[in-house]
């Protein structure tokens, strides 16, 4: 099906009359093999632990983090203060005073991710539960993301230069210190980028799009050379 | 034999560290340390290349990023680049070099038939020869006018060296090295700020070498190695073989820096190029200045250079450019140059300098040293066309600017010319006013600034080296106190000895033409001084109209040694001054960016990330043919041995009309609606109604667009007075969250409703056929799908195994059927109990191919159909649309054109003698005519055994029964259609509500 052409969906090219749904494959490109073209080729996007690539002397150390719980706290405009305290309580920390940082306990981590709009990441899964009850519908909205975040350390001494191929921040320690929080795209992915000490980041990605994100990561850090540690849980 | 390798100097090539290269297949020899133009000049190769557009025949003119002549085709294989410039190509053992733009050798080139022809090819010589010919003529012609033009050949293989692109941060970014920069570097970091230093060459220093003074009692070479050792020592980042080539908005700047270029290759996993974003509160454009050539009869010869490259090579490479160099200028660097030259051991023959007098300690030395000057008067042309042979020296009268007497003819093998000094204004000029002009520099400095920068040392107008030296300073104190930071301990200026002054010109810039030679003004683009004249007298005078109408600047070089001659030329064929003339602004890139420092990474497989649901790896390894929708990979049909696509998707289709089937439908866009107000917020947002939808119930509905067209559709499900599961279209997933959040932050702020994309917390397929109920029943651990249990549009929980999941009975393939969704990471484990549960079914997974085909049979819309122009009721849903409540678009439902009885609407056509219909296909009456419609979506129908499509017909509801058919003119096809009711396979919907 070389010849689909945008505005001319599901164009036969021979007897195979066939119709693949327009609306599920906007681009209107012509149908790829996940085997035969390399637009379209298997993605590995696989972090295997003890694995070294790239330059010698690796300067970047990638792992992957477990999560238990990540929820999404939307408070209401007028309900922000009480939400905000509640939050700092369930978390056993102090919530930070401003978006774009974060603090943490060590079961709890809360980030002020935009105005009214919350991360909460936990160490035990029945924190969910115990959120979702505490705040009221008349207070906030509670979504529960652990199944759609994967998380991801980049750590080592080019930990920065490596995120700045994609993103357009400044993570020197003076502008961007530990419990700095930031949104960003690498790669087209959206993730949320956590500060939590100098040394490194941690990254919340979404589930479908992680093993794109960790293929780019192995790719950029080629040059810095990269070794893959063991997974060990994020708090 | 012209130029040769000094006994002695060089402060940049390595004389114990020799490389060998070839240029057109000739072995040569050079230094570490050399440029290949160096080299090439050093192995006295005068020849390197031919022109634009003439195919003239010549030489390095520079030693630096203004090359317009010396420009070659580089590397072999893949990795080939044309319009490299030998000036700025730094030598490498096993370089590989090749003239450009000559047929069949560099020294025989048939084209330079073109120098001959000239008065054809003058300034718009297209235009004038090829308007009013005819679009025919110009076809033809043109393939040969492109194949004699331009220069370099480029490669079609594929580049096979890693790119990299990265944002850097700064509190003052200085760009150029030379004595001004390198004091703006040091005065900035003494305050403890993050400093970069860029400059595009591979050594720092600027033209620092040339200037011959001490400094502090130190060399040039040593002054410029201590100051780098401190900067080194305050922090500051030093990026040599940095282009900073673009100066952009919020004080950004583009760079390129060439990391491997100056190697054979690069080094594992090193990229050939860097590009660097440069975020910078503050800027310090230290960038230098070029010299000017002089206009004058066969200006353009190999062998003529700029006076500073002459030096210049001399200094850093230990290159003398000839045996016997004349020197000719409008100012004190032609002496200053000959005299540096001559102590050098490079033969000097004469300075020739227009100016009736010049300093006298300068005329005393030259005559201490038996240099021969003459005053007042010009190099009026040169002899020798391959390798300059001679020059002829002539009286010149500057008021009236007419030539006198012939003074000599000495024949020589270089001559050095010196016009006076262009600062270097391009980024300036990128974030600034206009420049101004500088009567005294008889040129442009920069304007005021537009973003946070500092101009200063030559790029400013400091011409001399101490003003250099504190403008440098001064510059990087300003900037520095700009960023808040104190004064911190700073280093004393240097103390100079024997530093040379400003070179300011006298104000005459050609010679006027002898015997008809051409006298060049652009040299990379062939452009005279006849051709400006000929643009004045053809009513082109502003600086902009001659730009375009001669191409004047326009090359890669952008005008670097020519925009002052040619302003200078204009403004007195006008009789204006050259600030009434004006200039022209500088767009970015300064020099020349490789497209892939451009691209970086993201070049084919890079190009997008790869968006997979969890059952991706099973998809493959159960014989799917995977295809994209939109970064998504989904199965297109899974293929058993033997099979082709059509027997693959009959397969899977008859599967679930006859019996059961399992798709993944994870890729659905799913989005969590929760608040107060959640209910009536999609009450407002979807054409029908929402607010009475009952909790554990789902339905189907649309979104339109504001002027009432169809946006998306999908399903919303209440799981909870306040809570809401919507779905969307796989394409439309950003865009609706995007325009709910927009509705929610801009329109209705008062709505107390939360929304998140949780397209990535479920995993979702579908199971279809009649056999549905038992496989997902018999799949089940806790949960009940009986139709009492879990109505049509009923939402039901369970678990199946240990997982949770929700489900809800939902149709797109017009059997009955259910979505189930599972937490992600649980969907290749619910999948897989799924399929085993149907086994006694005969359940297999089917994909997109199949699914397109069964919706088709039921009439189904996708994308295909709301295609941005179609309203609900073009689609037969005008009944969905609620009459009772007003909702986003329904004021501009009933507009006159949605409400024409000839509007096209949905039908369906089945095609009457057996060929496909082809998607895309307009629809006439039988034999031809206008366009009545068009066909949306095709396929082979295994229900009907027909081919079957979607199209939109005009008054097609009135149509049905028709014969009509369905053109597709680019492949010359027509297929007898007739026309039918969109919904081909059970209208009543019997099989679904079972």
């Amino acid at each position: 099906m070389s010849d689909v052409e945008n505005g001319a969906p599901n164009a036969p090219q021979d007897a195979d009359t066939t119709a693949a749904p327009q609306a599920e494959a906007p681009s209107g490109a012509a149908a790829q093999t996940d085997k035969g073209t390399p637009a379209a080729r298997p993605v590995v996007g696989r972090l295997v632990p003890g694995e070294t690539a790239g330059a010698a002397e690796p300067a970047i150390l990638l792992r992957e983090l477990q999560i238990a719980a990540v929820l999404e706290v939307g408070a209401w405009p007028n309900r922000l203060e009480p939400v905000a305290n509640r939050l700092s309580e369930l978390a056993g920390t102090i919530l930070p005073g401003r978006p774009g940082r974060f603090s943490e306990s060590d079961t709890a981590l809360v980030g002020w991710v935009a105005f009214g709009r919350f991360i909460y990441v936990a160490a035990s899964s029945e924190e969910t539960a115990r959120v979702d009850e505490a705040l009221d519908t008349d207070d906030a909205a509670v979504v529960d993301l652990g199944p759609a975040r994967r998380a991801l350390h980049v750590g080592g001494s080019e930990a920065a230069a490596l995120l700045n191929k994609a993103v357009a921040i400044d993570f020197d320690p003076r502008a961007f210190p530990p419990g700095s929080l930031a949104q960003a795209v690498i790669h087209q992915i959206p993730v949320i980028i956590l500060r939590r000490n100098e040394d490194g980041f941690d990254l919340l990605v979404p589930t479908s799009l992680a093993d794109a994100l960790i293929e780019w990561l192995t790719d950029a850090a080629l040059e810095f050379g990269y070794r893959v540690a063991e997974p060990v849980a994020m708090m | 034999m012209s130029g040769y390798r000094l006994p002695r100097g060089g402060a940049h090539v390595e004389r114990d560290r020799p490389f060998s290269f070839r240029f057109d297949g000739e072995q040569m020899h050079g230094l570490a340390g050399d440029t290949l133009a160096s080299a090439l000049l050093a192995s006295g190769r005068v020849l390197v290349g031919r022109s634009f557009k003439y195919h003239r025949p010549r030489g390095v003119m520079s030693a630096g990023p203004e090359e317009a002549n010396a420009l070659v085709e580089m590397r072999a294989g893949a990795r080939h680049e044309p319009n490299t410039r030998a000036t700025m190509a730094e030598l490498y053992e096993g370089l590989e070099a090749a003239s450009q733009n000559r047929w069949p050798s560099l020294a025989f080139d048939m084209m330079a038939v073109n120098d001959r022809l000239s008065p054809l090819f003058s300034a718009g010589f297209y235009y004038k020869t090829f308007m009013g010919t005819g679009q025919a003529t110009w076809h033809f012609c043109e393939r040969f006018i492109r194949k004699a033009a331009g220069l370099g050949r480029g490669t079609h293989l594929a580049d096979p060296d890693r790119y990299e692109k990265r944002n850097a941060f700064c509190d003052v970014l200085v760009v150029g090295a030379g004595p001004a920069g390198l004091m703006a570097a040091r005065a900035a970091a003494a305050s403890g700020l993050r400093v970069v230093l860029a400059d595009e060459n591979a050594r720092p220093g600027g033209r620092l070498h040339e200037d011959g003074a001490s400094l502090d009692g130190r060399t040039a070479a040593d002054w410029i190695a201590h100051e780098l050792h401190e900067l080194e020592r305050h922090g500051v980042r030093i990026m040599p073989r940095t282009t900073v080539y673009g100066y952009f908005d919020g004080n950004v700047l583009g760079a390129v820096e060439r990391v491997a270029d100056h190697k054979p290759l690069p080094e594992p996993h090193e990229p050939r190029q860097r590009h660097w974003t440069i975020h910078a509160r503050r800027v310090v454009l230290a960038t230098g200045a070029i010299e000017r050539p002089l206009v004058f009869s066969g200006n353009d010869a190999p062998g003529v250079m700029l006076a500073s490259a002459g030096l210049a090579h001399a200094q850093r490479h230990g290159v003398a450019v000839g045996r016997s160099v004349v020197v000719f200028a409008n100012n004190d660097g032609g002496a200053r140059t000959a005299l540096a030259l001559d102590r050098l051991g490079v033969s000097i023959k004469a300075v020739v300098d227009i100016r009736r007098e010049i300093p006298t300690a300068l005329a005393a030395e030259l005559g201490a040293r038996g240099i021969r000057l003459e005053t007042g008067a010009v190099v009026a042309a040169t002899r020798g066309r391959k390798a300059l042979s001679g020059v002829d020296i002539r009286g010149f009268d500057p008021a009236s600017g007419a030539l006198g007497a012939n003074i000599m003819q000495p024949s020589c093998d270089a001559l050095l010319v010196a016009g006076g000094w262009t600062p270097s204004v391009h980024l300036a000029s990128q974030a600034g006013s206009a420049p101004v002009y500088d009567e005294q520099l008889q040129s442009f400095v920069p304007g005021s600034p537009r973003e946070a920068w500092t101009a200063c040392g030559a790029a400013a107008g400091m011409l001399d080296l101490a003003a250099c030296l504190k403008g440098g300073r001064d510059a990087g104190l300003a900037a520095a106190a700009a960023c808040g930071a104190g004064e911190g301990s700073l280093p004393p200026l240097p103390v100079l000895e024997g530093a040379a002054g400003a070179e300011h010109p006298f104000p005459v810039f050609d010679v006027p033409a002898t015997g008809g030679a051409k006298r060049f003004v652009d040299f990379q683009h062939d452009v005279t001084a006849d051709d400006i004249e000929l643009s004045n007298r053809e009513g082109f005078r502003s600086v902009e109209h001659l730009k375009r109408y001669t191409t004047l600047g326009m090359a890669a070089d952008q005008g670097k040694t020519s925009n002052v001659n040619a302003i200078a030329l204009m403004a007195r064929a006008r009789g204006l001054s050259a600030p009434q003339v004006g200039t022209t602004r500088f767009r970015m890139p300064y020099t020349a960016v490789a497209i892939g420092a451009l691209a970086g990474r993201e070049t084919g497989h890079h190009f997008a990330p790869t968006r997979r649901t969890p059952m991706h790896d099973w998809h493959l390894a159960h014989g799917a043919e995977m295809m994209p929708a939109g970064i998504w990979m989904r199965p297109r049909a899974y293929f058993r041995d033997g099979e082709t696509l059509r027997d693959a998707y009959v397969r899977e289709a008859t599967m679930v009309r006859e019996g059961v089937g399992l798709v993944d439908v994870s890729t659905l866009g799913k989005i969590d609606v929760q608040g107060p107000d959640a209910a009536e917020f999609l009450n407002r947002l979807y054409a029908n109604g929402f607010a009475k939808l009952p909790v554990g119930k789902a339905r189907y509905g649309v979104m339109l667009r504001e002027d009432g067209i169809m946006f998306d559709d999908g399903t919303a499900w209440r799981l909870a007075e306040h809570r809401f599961l919507v779905t969307t279209t796989t394409a439309n997933a950003g865009p609706v969250l995007a325009h709910m959040e927009h509705y929610l932050e801009v329109v209705w702020p008062e709505l107390r409703v939360h929304v998140t994309s949780v397209t990535d917390r479920f995993a979702a397929m579908a199971i279809a056929g009649h056999a549905a109920r038992k496989v997902l029943q018999a799949a089940l651990a806790e949960g009940d799908v009986s139709n009492e249990a879990c109505p049509h549009m009923g939402i039901a929980q369970g678990r199946i195994g240990t997982h949770r999941v929700m489900i809800a009975r939902l149709s797109f393939s017009g059997e009955l059927a259910y979505e189930v969704f599972c937490d992600w990471p649980a969907g290749l484990a619910v999948w897989e109990a799924l399929l085993e549960a149907g086994l006694p079914e005969r359940i297999a997974p089917y994909g997109l191919e199949a699914l397109g085909t069964l919706r088709i049979e039921k009439g189904h819309i996708t994308g295909a159909e709301m295609d941005g122009r179609t309203t609900l009721a073009d689609v037969g849903l005008g009944g969905m649309a609620s009459q009772r409540k007003p909702y986003i678009g329904s004021a501009m439902t009933s507009r006159p054109a949605f409400v024409d009885p000839a509007r096209p609407v949905m039908v369906g056509l089945v095609s009457t003698d057996g060929a496909p219909i082809r998607a895309g296909s307009h629809l006439t009456a039988r034999g031809g005519g206008a366009s009545l419609g068009h066909v949306t979506a095709v396929t082979w129908s295994p229900a009907l055994k027909a081919h079957i499509a979607l199209a939109f017909l005009s008054g097609g509801r009135g149509r049905h029964g028709e014969a009509l058919e369905a053109a597709f003119p680019l492949k010359d096809e027509r297929v007898a259609v007739t026309v039918t009711d969109p919904c081909f396979y059970d209208p009543d919907g019997s099989r679904m509500h079972v």
